[in-house]
Parts: C-alpha cells; sequence; structure tokens
C-alpha cells in the first residue's frame, strides 16, 4: 500500500515509473478523509491543501516531458503549521494568527519546493511549539496512532500522527526542546534535530530563537537524510546559519545508499543522571537491549558523570521562556491576525488580543518569561541559567572529545494518556528530562525507534553528536534499521 | 512566592489580563515552576563568562546593497486590518 511506504520507495517506484505522484498524493489525501471520519480521528492535519494533487499532476507532467531534474519531483512532505509557505494561512495552533497568511516561504520550504516536494498540509501542534502532547492547540490534540487515547508527544505532535499514522510518507516539524524527538519516540519514528545553524530559521515563526531549529520525521534515516540534505546549507537570511557541507547525505539525495556505520571501536557515553534507577521498567528493558546490541557490534559504551545534566531543563525553561516573551512581543493585534474587538484604547487592544488570543501556556511562559527577565530577579534567573548553559556547553563538549556519541533515553516513559499532564505544566516540562541539553549545546540529535511496551507504545532511543555530525546519527540509526531493529 | 503584586507587574509587562478566578492557579503554577528553577543555585557559575552564541566573525558583513522587500500585495494576508498600504490601528493619541 502506497501510505505505508517510505520515502525513499516512493523514489524508488516514482523513477521506475511504477508510481506516479498523483497516485502518491490522492492516496495520503484519501487516508486522511477516511481517518476524519473516524470516531477518534488522528487530528495530525489542521489543513489538508485542496491543491496537492493538482501539484502532483503538474510534477508528473514534468517527469513526462523529461523535466524530471529535481531530485525530489512529486513527492510529498507535511509541514508543520509553524513553517511560512507563501501564500497559505499558518496560525501556530493559535486563534492569535487565524487569518493569517505566509507573505513568503520559510528557505527550507523553498529549498525543498526546488527539489520538487509538494508540501500535503499544515500539521497540528502545541500552540507557539510550546507543549510536550499537542494538548495545547486550539484546534484539540492530535492524537497517537498506536493508541488514540494517547498522546502523540509534542510539540510536533501533528507531524508525527502524520506519518505513524500513514497520513504523509515524511514531515517537517521544528524543536526548541525536543519537540521532534519525543514524538518521534512516542509514535515510533525517527525523528531529527540537527545541530543549530544546520538549517535556517528563516520562515521558522521564532520561539525561543538561540534554541530553535527546523526537524525532520521519518519512517527511515534515509528518508531523513535526503529531505536534510535538500534543505541544509548556508542562508543569508539567517545569520546564525551554517556553511557545512554534508556529503554523505548529499550523496543519498543524488540516489546513493545511506552508508551504515560500523559500531567496531565506536565509544558511546551514556549519562548515569539518564539512566536512574526509578527509570520505567519498559523503558529501561528497550533503552539495555539497544546498549547489548552496541556492544556485542564493537561498540564500547561507557556509562559516564555528567551531574550538569540534571539542570537542562531548569536552565530550559528560564531560557525558553524568557526569548519566547520578547519574541511574541510583536504579538499586539496591530500586524498579525487576531484583533480584539471593542478595545478603547490603543495600550487596551494590546491586552485584550493578547489575552483572548494566547491560550494558557503560552500566556504562562511569557507571564515566566518576563520574571526571569525582569528587574531583581534577571540575576538570579535569566544570568544564572546562560552561566549554566555555557557550563553545560563545556561539559558535554568534554564527554563528546572522548565519546562520539552520547546515548540515553529519548524520554522517561512511552506516550501517556491525553488529559493525564495538562492541569499540571511541570510534570509537563519533565517529559524533556533527556532531550533539552541538545538544543542548549547547540547539538544534531535522533531518536530511533528502538522497541515497543507490552501495551505495544513505541520506545525511542536518542543518540547525540558532536555539532554538525548530523551523518554520523544517521549512519548509526541505519545500521539499526538494517538489522531489524527498528522494525 | 508570586504574590498579587509580582503577579500584576508581570501581567502588566507581559500585556495580559487574567480573571479573577484564574489568578490564584497562575501564580500557583508560576511559583511551582519558579522553585524549580532553584536547582540552579547548586551550580558554580563564578568567572563564567560568554554564553553559546558565536559572534559573527568581523568582516562578515552583508553587502552594503538595496535588496527587494516584501510587495504590499503579500503584506495584506498578514492581517485583516491591513488597508490602503497601512495598519489600521484604534486611537493612540489622548489615551490619557
Amino acid at each position: 500500500m502506497i501510505t505505508e511506504l517510505s520515502l525513499s520507495e516512493l523514489r524508488g517506484g516514482l523513477r521506475r515509473g511504477e508510481l506516479t505522484s498523483a497516485e502518491i498524493v490522492s492516496a495520503f489525501r484519501d487516508a486522511y478523509l477516511a481517518d476524519a471520519k473516524k470516531e477518534e480521528p488522528l487530528g495530525a492535519y489542521v489543513e489538508f491543501f485542496d491543491d496537492s494533487v493538482a501539484l502532483a499532476e503538474r510534477a508528473d507532467e514534468a517527469r513526462r516531458a523529461g523535466e524530471a531534474d529535481a531530485p525530489l519531483l512529486g513527492l510529498p512532505i507535511a509541514v508543520k503549521d509553524n513553517i511560512l509557505v507563501k501564500g497559505r494561512a499558518l496560525t501556530c495552533a493559535s486563534r492569535m494568527l487565524r487569518g493569517f497568511t505566509a507573505p513568503y516561504s520559510s528557505t527550507v520550504i523553498d529549498r525543498l519546493l526546488a527539489a520538487g516536494m509538494i508540501p500535503l498540509g499544515r500539521t497540528n501542534m502545541d500552540e507557539f511549539a510550546m507543549g510536550s502532547s499537542c494538548e495545547y492547540s486550539c484546534y484539540g490534540p492530535a492524537r497517537n496512532p498506536a493508541d488514540r487515547t494517547r498522546t502523540p508527544g509534542g510539540s510536533s505532535g501533528g507531524s508525527a500522527a502524520a506519518v505513524a499514522g500513514g497520513l504523509a510518507p515524511v514531515a517537517l516539524g521544528s524543536e526548541t526542546g525536543g519537540s521532534v524527538r519525543l514524538p518521534a519516540s512516542f509514535c515510533g519514528l525517527y525523528g531529527l534535530k540537527p545541530s543549530y545553524g544546520s538549517l535556517s530559521r528563516y520562515g521558522l515563526v521564532a520561539f525561543g530563537s538561540s534554541l530553535d531549529q527546523i526537524g525532520l520525521l521519518g519512517r527511515s534515516p534515509e528518508d531523513l537524510a535526503v529531505v536534510f540534505a535538500a534543505a541544509a546549507g548556508r542562508d543569508p537570511r539567517d545569520e546564525t546559519s551554517a556553511a557545512t557541507d554534508f556529503p554523505a547525505a548529499r550523496a543519498v539525495l543524488d540516489g546513493a545508499e545511506l552508508p551504515a556505520r560500523d559500531f567496531r571501536g565506536l565509544k558511546i557515553a551514556v549519562p548515569r543522571e539518564f539512566v536512574p534507577e526509578g527509570l520505567e521498567a519498559e523503558v529501561s528493558a528497550v533503552f539495555d537491549r539497544f546498549v547489548r546490541w552496541a556492544r556485542s557490534r564493537g561498540a564500547f559504551v561507557e556509562i559516564i558523570d555528567l551531574p550538569i545534566l540534571e539542570a537542562s531543563v531548569a536552565i530550559y525553561y528560564i531560557l525558553a521562556a524568557a526569548e519566547a516573551s520578547s519574541n511574541l512581543a510583536r504579538y499586539d493585534g496591530v500586524r498579525y491576525g487576531l484583533r480584539a474587538k471593542e478595545a478603547g484604547t490603543l495600550f487596551e487592544m494590546y491586552e485584550r488580543t493578547r489575552s483572548e488570543g494566547f491560550g494558557e501556556e503560552v500566556r504562562r511562559r511569557i507571564l515566566i518569561g518576563n520574571f526571569v527577565l525582569s528587574s531583581g530577579y534577571y540575576d538570579a534567573y535569566y544570568k544564572k541559567a546562560q552561566a549554566v548553559r555555557a557550563l553545560l556547553l563545556r561539559e558535554v563538549a568534554r564527554v563528546l572529545a572522548e565519546h562520539e556519541l552520547i546515548l540515553s533515553p529519548t524520554a522517561p516513559t512511552p506516550a501517556f494518556k491525553l488529559g493525564s499532564k495538562v492541569r499540571d505544566p511541570l510534570a509537563m516540562y519533565l517529559s524533556d528530562v533527556y532531550t533539552t541539553f541538545a538544543n542548549l549545546a547547540l547539538l544534531p540529535s535522533l531518536s530511533l525507534p528502538a522497541g515497543l511496551s507490552r501495551e505495544g507504545l513505541p520506545i525511542g532511543v536518542q543518540l547525540t553528536g558532536r555539532r554538525f555530525a548530523e551523518e554520523t546519527l544517521l549512519s548509526c540509526a541505519e545500521t539499526w534499521r538494517r538489522e531489524g531493529g527498528g522494525g | 512566592m508570586v504574590d498579587d503584586s509580582t503577579l500584576d507587574k508581570m501581567l502588566y509587562l507581559s500585556r495580559l489580563q487574567v480573571s479573577r478566578d484564574e489568578r490564584s492557579a497562575i501564580a500557583g503554577n508560576m511559583s511551582e515552576i519558579i522553585d524549580y528553577f532553584a536547582i540552579l543555585s547548586k551550580y558554580d557559575t563564578s568567572g563564567v563568562t560568554g554564553g553559546p552564541g558565536e559572534a559573527v566573525p568581523a568582516g562578515e558583513l552583508r553587502e552594503d546593497a538595496v535588496r527587494e522587500g516584501l510587495a504590499q500585495r503579500d503584506l495584506k494576508g498578514l492581517s485583516p486590518h491591513f488597508l490602503d498600504g497601512y495598519f489600521s490601528v484604534p486611537r493612540v493619541l489622548d489615551e490619557g
């Protein structure tokens, strides 16, 4: 069935003439329409683009006319609702942005369109990417295809639900503290958070600018590699983007196989802080199995002490909230989307628009952000968090000088029930306990599907590498996949 | 920790309003989260300088050239209140 194929398999089918792009896109559209009629739909998309099949037919015509030089011509991708696609609506799953149309495309989208990809639709998310369960969405939550009473993870929950539920072969998400890897872990997918700077942030709606990065969700490491290669590279519109070359990923885009990494001699660190005694038994069992497998393939897996990791969630929530309170100041009712009615003065309009437009979690983070930045608290919280972040960078760099990878579970639990943490923000934040350090340290990190719980819920394992070592992560994941680990 | 006057100050800085019923829940959540941040006091940061940001190397400046901006027709999609090339706003002066 088309909707069960990976992007690379679909690409092969197109190249051999066994499939048309219109057939592929229609299959995903039909799957979306059928799912939408179910009693508990996945809620993966907030909009499925009406013209996607027409765009696919155009790609088929180009292919028939011999103009198929774009490497991903006619292949579809789902796009998180915080990544701009020119001329399309965009809301960040917020009431605040209802009525907003993107005036330009993000650089990543521009590059994927130039490579021939077709955007299928906008995927559901936590409002402004703030959340770990996709429940803080003005559209209602997305659901986990493995168990629809559970979260697909967040904030890129719609992207993960779309790929895992057979409604897209691959999807763009975004990360500030784990928003691609957590959903990948909960939904049984491969999820890549690239290094800070690998993908341009131009046209990604800003949340925490020193942490934000577009990420990818797919069914195989190879699928992530081709999309990553097509999107990566220096962008003059994002001063923090890097001119790093990724030759192995580029070769995959050009048709080569993604090389599997030989684990012999590979040095891997497992921070003791990330495998605590109280770690949930099923997560622990899956993780231990992965470690045994890596060792059996010749890797040196060493348990190390990295106590600064215990600070990562606190650093993250201080800095991300501070940056969010500043970035979201622009939503004032004047220039974007919503404007509250019946506001007499400009100040009233600001307050009413923001209070009506933002949901509970976004308001909470803006308040915390302003708290940690305000006079009297700035030194104790914001400045302190910046300093501890600098320490964390130093300590993690020390570990990665000796080891090629840092290995940990992706999340402390499998997917939790919808509604179980939504009233307890601190418990929700602690879902990110293993993921945030990679964002703080600007490193690439990948979650791979490592096993299932007794209830059949996916459990992920996370590989974090040196900055710009995305290809190492993808190749290690490919080794695991080829040996049947992912399946 | 987050008392009434602190909450009022943060609401003002954030340009947000909350209902009377919501106040205690919001202050309670904020306090719990801010208390959690105390973990950072365990780490000695005396003498730590710099953050993760990388300075843009001197000399790597953009070309000093005029570039085309966004077209007005595209800006219209930002807000329903974009009219005749301007964003309309409520009265600004004489707010008292």
